[in-house]
């Protein structure tokens, strides 16, 4: 269970991902159906980081003499990432949902103590977790390492194929 | 430290003929260093120059298209549209019900940059179909490229290189957005005072409001939003300069028979919602009857030069007798 919410996290952090590659590159009022095209660009370059990291924690258990043990030390880890991961997904949530459906002086507060710091802060966020899930495990310190490298590469990614220059 | 922008410092032009003159990159890396800004030297330093020393015009160009653009989504964050229709819904209102104007109202946006206040107003439809919208500005480069966005969506709107003072026809309203904070001193009264033409019924010109928290905010938020760094360092140093409310409103009182006033002045509103609010004039005969418009809630949020000296309120109405 925890594996299989970290991986929607970080899918849903790909699309956010690609959606940021994508603004402040393309001058236009109406551009929804572009953003979401940056949305699903951010998800398919968050995949295969997103399988990378899977199978490497699959390649460990399946090599591993104890598969027990070895299954829950990387559930252990994978449990210390969510608890760092969650509540800044929480506040993220809630920042958007202000922003996106309250009236404009709340919108402009969720953007100015929300969704502007939240952004800055997180790549912190996600090497904070990585060192969490990293603590005291060897296998689970080359998987989070994985992981973390994938959800931090996307949105330059996605940035530098598709939105080097303004739109 | 003298507070300079870079982008102030690229681009040159002949005050008469409007003809680009070239800018020796060295003389923007000098002015910068001369004002103790040795970061924003460093980004000069890194601007293209061609074999003579001189910045390359269609790299600045593009440099500063690019910075535009980003600078772009820090308005649609903000719902700068929204904000400034809150209070030209109204005020086109009442101008229309005095019959300050024979001919359309004109909305004359100055200093445009690439027209997203504009074009935004042209895309929501917000003032109404009656409403013509205008975006000036003298850099040629940010004028074409408001132009080519506007053409690429069908938006009503145009844009024009030059005064905005100077127009064939003068705006029933002026507006801005980010420009007051590049005037200081007499400059600042100039720009208020060119505004006091019989054609113009208002004027409504949004900036950074001069708070404690504006520079930390800027910081925060460009850091995070924008990949330039000559956007960031811009973009910070537009918060260190922005003009607090009493000089806004001595410089506003520049513009003869219109009425100085600031709404959501600092000292009186969550400074984390009033990131951006404007200085307004008015015809004096308007005033009454746009805060009739505007309701008491936001009515009250209007305040002139009596409520804002010594920080203490002297009523909704003080405003007027500001005037």
């Amino acid at each position: 269970m925890n594996a299989l919410l970290l991986a929607a996290l970080a899918l849903v952090d790909a699309a956010f991902a690609g959606f940021r590659a994508y603004t402040g590159r393309d001058g236009r009022i109406r551009k929804s159906k572009r953003a979401l095209l940056a949305a699903r660009r951010g998800l398919a370059v968050g995949a295969p980081a997103l399988l990378l990291s899977a199978a490497l924690a699959v390649t460990l258990l399946v090599a591993a003499a104890d598969r027990g043990a070895r299954y829950a030390e990387l559930d252990a880890a994978a449990h210390r990432m969510l608890l760092c991961y969650a509540p800044y997904a929480v506040i993220v949530a809630l920042s958007l949902v202000c922003y996106l459906w309250g009236p404009f002086r709340a919108g402009t507060l969720a953007v100015v103590v929300g969704l502007g710091p939240l952004t800055l802060v997180r790549p912190l966020v996600v090497l904070a977790g990585a060192v969490a899930a990293a603590w005291g495990s060897l296998p689970a310190a080359s998987v989070a390492a994985v992981a973390a490298v994938g959800v931090l590469v996307v949105e330059p990614f996605v940035h530098r194929r598709w939105y080097a220059e303004p739109v | 430290m003298q507070l300079i922008e870079i982008s102030d410092l690229v681009v040159d032009h002949d005050p008469g003929t409007r003809e680009r003159l070239p800018v020796r990159g060295a003389d923007v890396v000098a002015r910068l260093v001369a004002a103790g800004d040795r970061g924003g030297a460093r980004i000069a330093a890194g601007l293209a120059c061609d074999d003579d020393g001189n910045l390359d015009p269609l790299a600045v160009d593009r440099r500063l298209v690019a910075v535009h653009t980003e600078l772009q989504r820090l308005s649609e964050e903000l719902r700068l549209g929204d904000r400034i229709a809150e209070l030209l819904r109204p005020l086109l209102a009442v101008i229309r019900a005095a019959g300050h104007t024979d001919g359309p109202l004109r909305v004359v946006d100055v200093g445009c940059g690439l027209g997203y206040l504009v074009r935004w107003l042209a895309a929501s439809g917000a003032l109404g179909p009656d409403v013509d919208l205008v975006g000036v500005d003298f850099n040629a480069a940010l004028v074409t490229e408001a132009g080519r966005l506007a053409r690429a969506e069908g938006l009503p709107c145009r844009f024009v290189r030059g005064d905005a003072f100077a127009l064939d026809e003068p705006a029933t309203v002026y507006v801005s957005t980010g420009v007051l904070h590049h005037f200081r001193g007499d400059d600042l009264d100039a720009f208020f005072a060119a505004q006091a033409t019989p054609g113009t019924a208002a004027f409504c010109h949004f900036d950074i409001a001069a708070t404690g928290l504006a520079p930390i905010g800027a910081w925060v938020f460009h850091r995070a939003r924008m990949r330039d760094p000559l956007g960031r360092h811009d973009g910070v140093m537009s918060a260190r300069r922005a003009h607090d409310d009493e000089t806004l409103l001595a410089a506003a009182a520049h513009a003869d028979g219109l009425t100085p006033l600031v709404y959501e002045p600092r000292g009186r509103s969550n400074p984390f919602c009033t990131t951006l609010r404007p200085v307004i004039g008015v015809r004096p005969d308007l005033l009454p009857p746009l805060r009739a418009e505007l309701g008491p809630g936001p009515s009250g949020r209007l305040v002139g030069r009596a409520d804002t000296v010594g920080g203490t309120r002297q009523g909704a109405s003080a405003g007027e007798g500001a005037a």
